[in-house]
C-alpha cells in the first residue's frame, strides 16, 4: 500500500503539491504510488529556473530502467527553485518521494487553479 | 486470459510486480530491478523462465532436418553440448533465435522464445513433412529455472554438481533427488545454468535453490533485470533487435550463421546480405543516464536519419545509457539519437557493453 499524506494536494498525474511558508510558492514532487509504479528511477529531466509554465503542460520527464513518464505542470507560474541534487542521485525519488525528492518550487500565477487539485481522499481513489 | 507458470503462486506470495508477457503473467521484479541486476552480477540470481518453449526432437533424421532450418551446422554440436542458433525465413529474416541442445546422438532439445513458440512449433512441424521425427512439445510440462551469477558454480557444487562444466555443456542428472537436465547456458552473460525440471517438482526445486543459495546472497530476479542484464552484454531480443524483417547479418550475428553448410532456409538471402548488407548493427553508449528507447531515430554526422534504436536502457552495471540499433550500412558516425525532441550524441561501441 503506497503512502498518501493527508496534508498534501495531488494531481491525477500522481504529483503532490505542498504550500510553503512563502505566499504563492508551492513545492511539488511525485507520489509514493508513482515512484513505486515506475520502479528504480535513473534519470530526471527538469525545467529550467525562471521558466514560465502552464498548468498541465509537459515540463520534463522521469525515467526508470524500464519506462519513461512525462512530468506535468501541476499549476501555472514560474519555476523559482529546482532540486538539482536529484539530477546526480535520482534514486532519492524512490527512497524519499515526499521529502528529499521534492522536484520544483513554483511561484503560482493563477490561484484559482488550486481548486482543480485533488485532496488526499480523492487521490487515494485513483492511486491503486 | 494470461497463462501461469508452475511458480505463479509463489511469485504472488512475494508481492512480485507482475505483468503480461508473451501470454504469461510473469514477475517483472520482486524488490527492484537494479538490486536484482546487481545481485546477478555480484552474487547469484534465480529466474523463472518457464514461459519459454521447450521442445524435444527425436529420430534418426534429427540432425539432417534440423540442419535444413537452423543457421548452425548441427553436426558440430556433440552429444552433451549446445549451441546458439537462428531459424530464418526465405528472405533471411529471423523467425526466432534459439538454443539447440544435443542430449543423445538422435535426441535434441530446443528452447524457443515464449512469444514465438507456438508459431515456431508449426514451422518446425512443416519442415518434417515426411514425419520422420518425433517432435514433442514440453511447453506445459517442463519449467526452466535460470540460475545465473558468479556464485552459481559454487552453489551447484554444494548441491553435488561438480564445478567442471563449461559454457554450453548439457547434462542429465539429479538435483536434490529431483531428475533434471542442466544446460550451462543463460541470457545474462554470467556463469550459471538453466535447469529443465518437471512442473510437478519446479516449486520444490525453486525453494531449495533459494534456501541453499542464501549464504551466497541469492535473490529471485524478474524479467526486468533479465532484460537489462542481456542488453549490457549486447545479446539480441527477438521482436526488437532481430525479427522476421531483420537478418542475423544485419543484426551483427554473422558468427551464428554457418553460411558454408548445405542448403538451409534463408541461405541464399543471407549470402546476399553477407556481400552487401542493407543495414548494419550499431552499438551506442553515452555518459548520460537518459536511455535511448526502442523506435527512437538515429542520425548520422550530417544530421540525416539513418536508422532506429532496437533496444536501449540505463545500464545499471555501467551507470550510463546504452543502446543497440539498425542503421543504413553505408552510414558513418558520430551518431546521435533523438530523445524527447533533442538530438543527443552517442559514441559507437562494440559488444559487450559491459565487459566484467
Amino acid at each position: 500500500m503506497s503512502e498518501i499524506r493527508p496534508e498534501l494536494l495531488y494531481t491525477k498525474e500522481h504529483e503532490w503539491i505542498q504550500k510553503t511558508k512563502s505566499p504563492r510558492v508551492f513545492r511539488m514532487g511525485i507520489t509514493d504510488f508513482a515512484q513505486s509504479a515506475l520502479g528504480d528511477v535513473t534519470f530526471l529531466e527538469l525545467p529550467e529556473l525562471n521558466q514560465n509554465i502552464s498548468q498541465d503542460e509537459v515540463i520534463g520527464s522521469i525515467e526508470s530502467v524500464k519506462s519513461v513518464s512525462d512530468l506535468f505542470a501541476p499549476l501555472s507560474g514560474k519555476i523559482i527553485k529546482r532540486n538539482d541534487a536529484l539530477l546526480d542521485d535520482p534514486s532519492t525519488v524512490n527512497t524519499s518521494p515526499y521529502n528529499d525528492a521534492w522536484l520544483l518550487e513554483i511561484e503560482i500565477s493563477q490561484e484559482s487553479e488550486l481548486e482543480k487539485l485533488l485532496g488526499p481522499e480523492a487521490y487515494e481513489s485513483i492511486a491503486q | 486470459m494470461l497463462k501461469q507458470t508452475a511458480l505463479h503462486d509463489w511469485h504472488l506470495s512475494q508481492n512480485a510486480k507482475m505483468l503480461g508477457f508473451a501470454g504469461y503473467d510473469m514477475p517483472i521484479q520482486y524488490t527492484g530491478v537494479i538490486s536484482e541486476h546487481e545481485c546477478v552480477r555480484k552474487h547469484v540470481g534465480l529466474f523463472d523462465v518457464a514461459h519459454m518453449g521447450l521442445l524435444r526432437i527425436e529420430g534418426q533424421a534429427s540432425q539432417e532436418i534440423l540442419n535444413d532450418f537452423v543457421t548452425k551446422n548441427v553436426e558440430q554440436i556433440s552429444v552433451g553440448r549446445a549451441a546458439y542458433t537462428l531459424m530464418c525465413n526465405q528472405q533471411g529474416g529471423v523467425i526466432d533465435d534459439l538454443i539447440v541442445y544435443r542430449a543423445e546422438e538422435n535426441e535434441f532439445y530446443l528452447v524457443l522464445n515464449a512469444g514465438n513458440k507456438d508459431s515456431d512449433l508449426a514451422h518446425i512441424l512443416a519442415q518434417d513433412s515426411e514425419h520422420k521425427l518425433r517432435i514433442t512439445s514440453l511447453f506445459d510440462e517442463v519449467s526452466i529455472l535460470a540460475l545465473q551469477g558468479p556464485m552459481a558454480p559454487q552453489l551447484l557444487n554444494d548441491l553435488g554438481i561438480e564445478d567442471k562444466y563449461r559454457a554450453f555443456d548439457f547434462i542429465k542428472t539429479e538435483l536434490l533427488g529431483i531428475p533434471v537436465q542442466i544446460a550451462f547456458t543463460g541470457y545474462t552473460g554470467e556463469k550459471g545454468c538453466e535447469i529443465f525440471v518437471g512442473n510437478e517438482n519446479a516449486l520444490t526445486l525453486w525453494k531449495a535453490l533459494l534456501e541453499a543459495g542464501s549464504k551466497y546472497h541469492i535473490q529471485a530476479c524478474g524479467l526486468a533485470a533479465r532484460d537489462s542484464l542481456r542488453l549490457e552484454k549486447g545479446y539480441p531480443l527477438h521482436g526488437q533487435d532481430i525479427s522476421p524483417d531483420i537478418s542475423p547479418i544485419e543484426a551483427g550475428l554473422k558468427w551464428a550463421v554457418d553460411i558454408k553448410k548445405n542448403n538451409f532456409v534463408g541461405k541464399s538471402a543471407l549470402e546476399k546480405h553477407i556481400e552487401q548488407p542493407p543495414r548494419k548493427w550499431l552499438g551506442l553508449i553515452s555518459e548520460i543516464k537518459q536511455a535511448p528507447r526502442t523506435g527512437m531515430s538515429i542520425f548520422d554526422s550530417t544530421d540525416k536519419k539513418v536508422g532506429h534504436i532496437t533496444s536501449g536502457t540505463f545500464a545499471p552495471s555501467l551507470g550510463h545509457a546504452i543502446g543497440m540499433g539498425l542503421v543504413e550500412s553505408t552510414s558513418t558516425g558520430p551518431y546521435s539519437v533523438e530523445i524527447r525532441n533533442k538530438k543527443i550524441p552517442f559514441e559507437s561501441s562494440k559488444r559487450p557493453f559491459y565487459k566484467g
